[in-house]
């Protein structure tokens, strides 16, 4: 990974254009920087940005709206999955052993097994808005994988 | 089935989930060995329940997790594809072999990871320089005890996938997080900070352990009323574990994660079928 840069400067009596030197700027580079020379030359948007880098580094502060957003999913859906399956035991254990008590606990369980690859779309979904390609097949990786958990499972089960 | 067991499960999956949060691994390495060995169910049903418990507390974990940095999302990602890979085929596999093997690989895998920890107490790979470059995949964040900023780079790649395509088997064989094995080599090996390694393996796991648990629910080894006693239990606890993990220091973490991993491994052993 190159950490030349503007502080390094383009070598003597080269000319490089300033969507380069921005290029270059950012890699290697941590976020914050990167942001503080962004706003100082006040051009192109982080997204513009973020396309020249592919895999680059995405700035802190679009790690934190991810990391906030996929708390925020994760925590709702354990919240829902939990008051599922708390009702169902809670039936199962009053006596009501029917297919209510049943249906609330298959939910909840399979709700929760939902949650952990809702986050992986959603991960899929803000690396390609940012066009961070690389991550974005990264995630698309692993949501293959779970699919073939699925179909396997679905195999099994009819199977026997 | 009764009640009572419902509520036991309940009561351990509290202490496992616990225990789990605080040390970054998952509620899985205790309450399996409480399912198998107390209860007697059969190892496949003690996986696949304690599976579903290692998603409650990786989501949990996560969510409280959020927004501080520890989590590195990035890395995650890149070391899912290999947990991934390990947990469907780890998956499959537990569906076929015996109670022994399965309980023979438990207890080998919880000492070897235990000797691995002690091995490396001292270990602290950071960099305490905040204008150090992370690097692509690596990563900086407040550490509370310390009052400094750690920034680390994330070194021997490789290594880090091949270790999670191991722990992603091993989590799918054996209903474990698989972050005992991912942790300490996170730290010790690829420059991971202790705190930093647990807070992404517990955001790992997650995914890891859905790569392998739809097959044991397709195959009925997930009983629900035990699940759920579990998971509801395994949720109450990784919130306090999660609030004691902040504050413990990070070589006492180590030692109580060895302690206990040896202790679990020496009664899974000795009472193999």
């Amino acid at each position: 990974m190159s950490i030349e840069g503007p502080r390094g400067g383009p070598g003597p009596g080269l000319q490089v254009s300033a969507s380069e030197r921005a290029r270059r700027g950012t890699e290697g580079a941590d976020g914050t920087r990167a942001e503080g020379r962004e706003a100082e030359r006040g051009e192109g948007g982080p997204a513009s940005e973020r396309a020249r880098r592919g895999a680059g580094v995405p700035a802190d502060r679009e790690i934190d709206r991810l990391e906030r957003l996929l708390g925020r999913l994760l925590f709702a859906g354990v919240v829902t999955s939990a008051s599922f399956l708390g009702a169902g035991v809670v039936l199962w254990m009053l006596g009501r052993r029917d297919g209510f008590s049943a249906a609330l606990l298959h939910s909840g369980l399979i709700l929760l097994m939902a949650t952990p690859v809702a986050r992986v779309i959603v991960s899929f979904v803000e690396y390609v808005r940012a066009r961070d390609w690389f991550f974005a097949m990264t995630t698309l990786g692993v949501l293959g994988v779970l699919l073939a958990t699925v179909l396997v499972a679905i195999r099994t089960a009819l199977g026997g | 089935m009764s009640n009572l067991v419902v509520l036991g499960v309940a009561g351990m999956g509290a202490l496992a989930g616990a225990l789990g949060a605080t040390l970054g691994i998952g509620g899985g390495v205790f309450l399996v060995p409480f399912l198998r060995q107390v209860l007697g169910l059969p190892a496949a049903v003690a996986s696949g329940i304690s599976l579903t418990t290692v998603i409650a507390t990786s989501s949990v974990v996560s969510a409280g997790k959020s927004g501080r940095q520890l989590i590195n999302i990035r890395l995650g990602m890149l070391l899912e594809i290999a947990t991934t890979i390990g947990g469907l085929t780890g998956g499959i596999a537990a569906q076929v072999l015996s109670d022994r093997t399965l309980d023979l690989l438990f207890g080998v895998v919880t000492a070897l990871i235990a000797l691995v920890m002690l091995g490396r107490l001292e270990r602290r790979n950071v960099i305490l320089d905040p204008a150090a470059d992370p690097g692509w995949l690596g990563g900086r964040f407040h550490e509370e005890e310390s009052g400094g900023e750690v920034v680390y780079r994330v070194r021997r790649l490789p290594i880090g996938l091949l270790v999670s395509w191991v722990a992603g088997s091993i989590s799918g064989l054996l209903g474990v997080g698989g972050g005992i094995l991912k942790v300490p080599v996170l730290n010790a090996w690829c420059g991971v900070p202790l705190r930093a390694a647990a807070a992404t393996s517990a955001f790992m796991i997650g995914v890891t352990a859905v790569s392998a648990a739809p097959i044991y629910y397709a195959q009925g080894k997930i009983i629900p009323p035990i699940a759920a006693a579990a998971v509801l239990g395994v949720l109450a606890g990784s919130r306090a574990g999660l609030r004691f993990g902040e504050t413990a220091r990070a070589k006492w973490l180590k030692l109580l994660m060895a302690a206990v991993l040896l202790v679990v491994s020496a009664i899974t052993l000795a009472r193999m079928p």
